[in-house]
């Protein structure tokens, strides 16, 4: 790959934001969940997470997933309306 | 084991990186591709915080979120891939440069 | 399910590509847009019900089955969002079955468009931010390909490409927000949001606060990150430009109003007075460059960059009056501009030309287009008789109740500058034509000009009794419980 200006520019803005991104988290730690409400009604264990992740998911949050049905229906028809071509089209 | 700290920064390097090629590539794939990495670096976020939640335990919550945002992603890396094929059939080219014809 | 109005509505887009592949050729795009018309006003009608029930019991909850899990949350203001998306939605399909029936493949425009409004409805009745994601990601995708729709003309298919890189990333942006607010709080839905946040002022949460306002904000178009929207907005398909100036702008604000009132009330004093800043450039940029532009269309656009600088006044304010003037800001607007863009696409269907120098004197032959045309206009300035001039008026009112006042001042400059070139429309068209092109041109088909007249009733009509209207606003945003100073 060429090395430009560009490219250097932008591994330097990179590092920098690494960099400055570090300092900021060691000078204050994320409160991960410090502020969580409700703990341990729905947490899992270590041990298995596969099946009893999926079975949160599918109790709690179905209509999100039904939701996410439509969105694939949407890029489906949205590829359909782009790159679909008909001999008697019209242009317009 | 790894610090959520460490976590943190990789993903925020990796939004940064994908911030850098959404701003300097020219070749409208490797666009496509930017967003993808600023979807999956949000989504790494996701699963590292979910670890944490509590020392032995997972929060279902994270990896609820992450599993439908990897099917949103394939949306619109789907639609994003129709609009390139529709814009190299107009311009015969795949370099975003070219394509400033639109302006003030 | 969902609550029913959103259920019909996803019903019928499932439904509508069977029905525009089963319908005889020859009726196939009217049948496909009187199905489209059916599904929004089966919808209007099951919010009516809807209505009635949030307003005598309050907010509706649908959850899932344990207490954390809340997705849909409708009280009045979702109501309030949705009685204009399907009122816009409804006159911009009427309006389709003229102007997009050459083309063969309509029946996947129809489709499209359900489902863009299927999302924007699911935008506003979304409890957590997750589920207001899912929605979200379902309005951008159908916009993107409806902003290419017209796939034939290079400067669609461009402007649909620009439009799609900064609307992708912005959600990836809000994306990494929200995992933020996850982290720390745990749960995403807007009431635990707003418990787990009351008195704290962690650094983090100032980071994900500007990681949420910048990623919501490429939708809603403020100003630094406003560029896809003069070549997005004039390059689509009219109706598509009426539907995303108007309503898909508004999402954008009602998601940040959303987000900012309940989640980040603690750190209230500090971002206040930045989008009062960004605010004033908002509506400066898009005026004075509306000033210089030559096509119809981008100056329109330009004009909606303005406007959503007028509806974030009613934010950096914060109190209850400043937030109705921002929700009747968007209604009025929607109607306004909804009008404005609708009269542009039937100019330009009759006459071909796309330059406002093109368009001199296209008032004698299409009265009636023009007569609505003028008055969408004048009510964007602000004048008293018409709907605008009520929304501006409570935005300055709530800005002289705080400390703000000069944001009211800008916002009364920038309605006297955007005077400038919404006049020199009407001044173009009403004046004797001088070319032979102009003298061919006919009065605007029955199917487009009906509801361009119904929108001008409606602007005419709120503009003169406007108290339902701004009763209605009061009442929706009494679902923001955390803002201070009366209305």
């Amino acid at each position: 790959m060429k090395i430009n200006a560009v490219l250097i520019v932008g591994a330097i803005f990179v590092i920098l934001v690494v960099v400055v991104f570090v300092v900021i988290a060691g000078q204050t730690p994320f409160p991960a969940f410090k502020y969580a409400t409700q703990t341990s009604q729905y947490v899992n264990t270590t041990s298995n997470i596969g099946p009893e992740d999926s079975q949160f998911m599918w109790t709690n949050y179905d209509l999100t997933l039904i939701a996410q049905a439509f969105v694939m229906f949407a890029a489906a028809a949205a590829a359909l309306a782009m790159l679909r071509t008909d001999d008697k089209e019209d242009s317009d | 084991m790894i610090d959520l700290t460490g976590y943190l920064v990789f993903s925020f390097g990796l939004f940064s990186i994908g911030l850098y090629c959404l701003a300097t590539k020219r070749n409208m794939l490797r666009l496509v591709l930017g967003i993808e990495l600023l979807i999956n670096a949000a989504n790494i976020n996701f699963i590292a915080l979910a670890a944490f939640a509590m020392p032995g335990f997972v929060d279902p919550l994270g990896n609820a979120f992450v599993c439908i945002s990897i099917g949103l992603a394939a949306a619109v890396t789907a639609v994003a891939l129709g609009v390139v094929v529709l814009a190299y059939r107009h311009y015969g080219t795949l370099d975003v440069t070219e394509l400033r014809r639109l302006r003030g | 399910m969902f609550t029913l109005p959103l259920d019909i509505l996803l019903i019928f887009t499932a439904v509508s590509p069977v029905v525009g592949w089963a319908a005889p050729k020859l009726y196939r795009s009217k049948i496909a847009g009187a199905f489209s018309a059916i599904a929004l006003s089966a919808t209007g009608i099951a919010l009516y019900s809807l209505y009635q029930d949030v307003s005598t019991n309050g907010a509706i909850y649908v959850t899932g089955n344990s207490l954390i899990a809340g997705y849909l949350k409708v009280d009045m203001l979702s109501i309030f969002m949705v009685s204009i998306f399907l009122g816009l939605g409804l006159a911009a399909t009427i309006y389709s079955m003229e102007y997009v029936e050459n083309s063969a493949r309509s029946p996947i425009y129809y489709t499209l468009l359900l489902t863009m409004i299927s999302g924007m409805v699911g935008i506003v009745f979304s409890g957590d931010l997750f589920t207001l994601f899912v929605f979200w990601e379902l309005m951008s995708v159908s916009t993107y390909a409806l902003v290419a729709f017209f796939r034939e003309k290079w400067e669609s298919v461009e402007a649909s490409l620009k439009y799609l890189i900064l609307g992708a990333a912005g959600s990836a942006t809000a994306l990494l927000g929200i995992s933020l607010l996850y982290g720390l709080a745990g749960t995403l839905s807007f009431e635990g949001l707003a418990t787990a946040f009351t008195a704290t002022t962690n650094p983090w949460l100032y980071i994900a606060s500007i990681f949420i306002f910048v990623g919501f904000g490429v939708k809603a178009a403020i100003v630094p990150l406003h560029t896809w929207l003069p070549d997005a907005h004039s390059s689509a398909p009219s109706t598509i430009s009426a539907l995303l100036s108007g309503i898909v702008i508004g999402t954008g604000i009602f998601v940040i109003a959303r987000a900012f009132f309940s989640a980040f009330t603690s750190i209230q004093q500090q971002w206040l007075p930045i989008i009062a800043v960004l605010s004033f450039l908002t509506m400066f940029l898009g005026n004075i460059t509306a000033l210089l532009q030559t096509d119809l269309k981008r100056m329109l656009a330009y004009s909606s960059i303005a406007q959503v600088g007028y509806m974030l006044v009613g934010i950096a304010v914060g109190t209850q009056t400043g937030l109705t003037g921002t929700f009747l800001q968007f209604f009025n607007h929607a109607l306004m501009k909804g009008a404005a863009f609708l009269c542009a696409g039937a100019i330009i269907y009759r006459l071909g030309a796309r330059e406002l120098k093109d368009m001199v004197g296209v008032g004698r032959k299409m009265p009636i287009t023009v007569v609505v045309f003028s008055i969408s206009l004048l009510a964007l300035i602000g004048l008293p008789p018409f709907n605008g001039f009520i929304s501006e008026l409570t935005l300055v009112t709530s800005t002289f109740q705080t400390n703000l006042a000069w944001l009211g001042f800008g916002l009364i400059l920038s309605s006297v500058i955007s005077a400038g070139y919404y006049l020199r429309i009407i001044l173009t068209m009403i004046q004797i034509p001088v070319s032979e092109k102009i003298e061919k041109v006919k009065e605007t088909p029955l199917l487009m000009l009906i509801p361009i007249v119904a929108l001008a009733v409606l602007i005419v009509f709120f503009g003169i009794y406007p108290d339902p209207l701004v009763k209605f606003a009061q009442h929706a945003v009494t679902a923001f419980p955390s803002l201070g100073g009366a209305s």
